[in-house]
């Protein structure tokens, strides 16, 4: 707040001359690292998708590598764990790190697939409802409708059972079911701008539908739909996770982190870091995305800018 | 006669479940080469939906009609949306009320200026920063290449206005319509804008077609002028000739409306013309102005003629025509 106060207030005793100084990117980069919680969601995001990407060489051990002997070892914090296994091992002997690690890969990248897929339909979906409104928008409204009275967890649950679970399917069928908050803020926010004057006069200067729809539109929904982007890969990984618990997404032996939690459930009371650390991994990535969320919606408002 | 925008009894309707509002009941006039026709007339009088029918920019509901609509010898009723749309912006462009919300708030001024030049021609990227510089200079915008860089909330009202018009005038259009430019700035800025469009028109000799309920503004700018009332036209003349001879009862009262510095006392009520404005739903038939006019008489029930009163001074009126063939008799 006091940083942005300063900086407008330089500007203006400064006089005109001094506007243009700064680059429009500089400009956005400052806003970008403004605020705090923004800082700490992109930081521990950053770390989690470096830790994702570069698993191969990060990882100690193999994932998949089982060593019967050494199962069950608890982290290195515990009086009898050792620094081979930084995390320990897991009920099969596969050290606990790698496949956390790895298991980052699986969740994050369901969670971006999905939540892309669902931003697509979505905002396709939305966007033409509001533009063009009347019959589209009745029959669009109507499919909303349709998918919103269906209980995600539910359907998933059940055509994964049907399909069989995989990353692929996991990915497809979170990625066809969590569109709705897409289309519902797009819908409302082009009918907001459709009648907006400077689409008026987008349209006196010549434009046609699509480029006022993609051009003059979709731009000024930017924030918003990142909010929604945000929120949306945070409820997709939950789902993931979710469904991999109840064994109907990811299939072992591929670490996931919903999976691991499960695997863990039966040493809940007596190794209670095997759910843990899956756990607490899961929280930090869903807090730190929503952290990001928020922070993005603050800075690329297009009327806050400034 | 080197009319560059002829219309013909152009009509527009809209639906409503109300019944059908006639908005514009057969307006006639021209708009020749390098003039600025002033269209006057208060809220409601169907200016607006005149300047959009222009356009081609009516509700999807509205329905056009026309005997002609000729625009630069090319019929505008024949054409294409597509057809419409690379006219629009190219050879007529529009300026519209709300300086405040009429530029994306997601683009940088130079973007949406280049953006509309881009559109209709094949200039590179910096051929149109040149011209957008220029035609800000041009507009009055002080440091116009740094104001390319600037996004709409950054500059004032005044300076978006200049944009817009500057934006108008990218592509060179022969006609633009200004739909009450300057109502949303406060006086001074509006003085400047007035000047600022008259100069543009001159230099680029570009036809205006200005609308405004302001008749301050009008005899500022205008070379013509046309009288709207409840959709049709009551009197065109030049505007000289308007305010040293308005002929239509409207038009003489909304005259006299005006308070005058030294004429009208300090403390005294404003003068008004009695009544409301006719609904439009269903449509009118007669004069639409004889339940607030002093001279109605039984034959205002009857759709009025059109008088030539002088050259260029049309108005329809049943009053004016009698009286115009009573002095026509006594001098023969």
């Amino acid at each position: 707040m006091t940083v942005q106060i300063s900086a407008a207030s330089a500007s203006t005793s400064a006089g005109l001359a001094a506007l243009p100084n700064e680059s429009a990117w500089r400009r956005r980069w400052r806003r970008f690292a403004g605020g705090r919680g923004l800082r700490l969601g992109a930081l521990l995001l950053a770390v989690i998708a470096l830790a994702a990407l570069l698993a191969p060489w990060l990882a100690p051990h193999d994932p998949y590598a089982q060593d019967v002997a050494h199962r069950l070892i608890p982290p290195v914090w515990s009086s009898k764990g050792s620094w081979l296994h930084v995390l320990g091992t897991d009920k099969l002997g596969r050290d606990y790190l790698s496949r956390l690690l790895y298991g980052a890969r699986v969740s994050l990248g369901i969670g971006l697939a999905a939540g892309a897929i669902a931003g697509v339909i979505g905002t396709t979906m939305g966007v033409l409802a509001g533009y063009f409104g009347g019959r589209v928008d009745a029959v669009i409204s109507y499919v909303i409708t349709t998918r919103l009275a269906m209980p995600v967890i539910l359907v998933a649950l059940a055509m994964s059972a049907l399909i069989g679970g995989s990353v692929r399917v996991v990915i497809l069928l979170l990625g066809l079911l969590l569109w709705d908050r897409f289309a519902v803020v797009s819908r409302s926010a082009t009918q907001q701008f459709r009648h907006a004057d400077f689409v008026s006069a987008a349209r006196a200067l010549g434009g046609s539908d699509a480029y006022i729809l993609l051009r003059e539109i979709l731009p000024n929904l930017s924030s918003a739909l990142t909010v929604v982007m945000t929120l949306e890969v945070a409820h997709a990984i939950l789902l993931e996770a979710t469904l991999s618990f109840l064994g109907l997404g990811v299939q072992p032996p591929t670490p996931s982190w919903g999976l691991m939690v499960a695997e863990g459930k039966a040493y809940m009371f007596f190794q209670p870091w095997i759910i843990m650390i899956p756990g607490i991994a899961l929280a930090v990535l869903v807090l730190a995305i929503n952290l990001l969320g928020d922070g993005l919606r603050d800075a690329a408002a297009p009327e806050g800018r400034g | 006669m080197d009319a560059l925008l002829d219309v013909r009894n152009l009509r527009v309707e809209l639906p409503g479940s109300q019944g059908t509002v006639h908005a514009v009941r057969g307006l006639d006039f021209q708009v020749k080469r390098g003039e600025m026709l002033c269209l006057v007339g208060e809220s409601g009088c169907g200016k607006s939906m005149t300047s959009l029918a222009l356009m081609g920019l009516l509700p999807r509901a509205a329905v056009r009609s026309a005997d002609r609509l000729e625009f630069d010898g090319v019929d505008l009723r024949g054409l294409s949306p597509r057809q419409m749309q690379d006219l629009r912006g190219n050879r007529m462009a529009m300026i519209f009320q709300e300086p405040m919300t009429s530029l994306n708030p997601a683009y940088t001024v130079g973007n949406q200026l280049c953006e509309a030049l881009r559109r209709h021609r094949p200039a590179t990227r910096a051929q149109a920063r040149d011209r957008a510089v220029y035609l800000l200079e041009r507009a009055g915008v002080p440091h116009a290449p740094e104001r390319l860089r600037q996004y709409p909330h950054q500059l004032s009202g005044g300076l978006r206005q200049r944009v817009m018009i500057a934006m108008a005038l990218m592509c060179e259009p022969s006609l633009i319509i200004a739909d009450e430019p300057t109502t949303a700035l406060d006086v001074t800025i509006q003085a400047q804008i007035l000047r600022l469009i008259r100069e543009l028109q001159t230099e680029f000799g570009t036809a205006v077609v200005f609308i405004t309920h302001d008749l301050g503004v009008v005899a500022r700018i205008a070379d013509r002028v046309a009288v709207m009332y409840a959709g049709e036209i009551v009197e065109t003349a030049p505007v000289g000739q308007l305010y040293a001879q308005p002929s239509h009862p409207y038009t003489q009262g909304l005259l006299s409306c005006i308070p005058v510095r030294g004429r009208t006392p300090p403390g005294s009520r404003l003068a008004a013309i009695p009544g409301v404005v006719p609904s439009l739903v269903d449509g009118i038939d007669g004069c639409a102005f004889r339940n607030r006019c002093a001279q109605a008489r039984a034959a205002c029930a009857q759709t009025p003629p059109q008088v030539a009163c002088g050259t260029g001074h049309i108005v329809r009126c049943v009053a004016v025509s009698r009286a115009l063939r009573e002095t026509r008799e006594s001098t023969v």
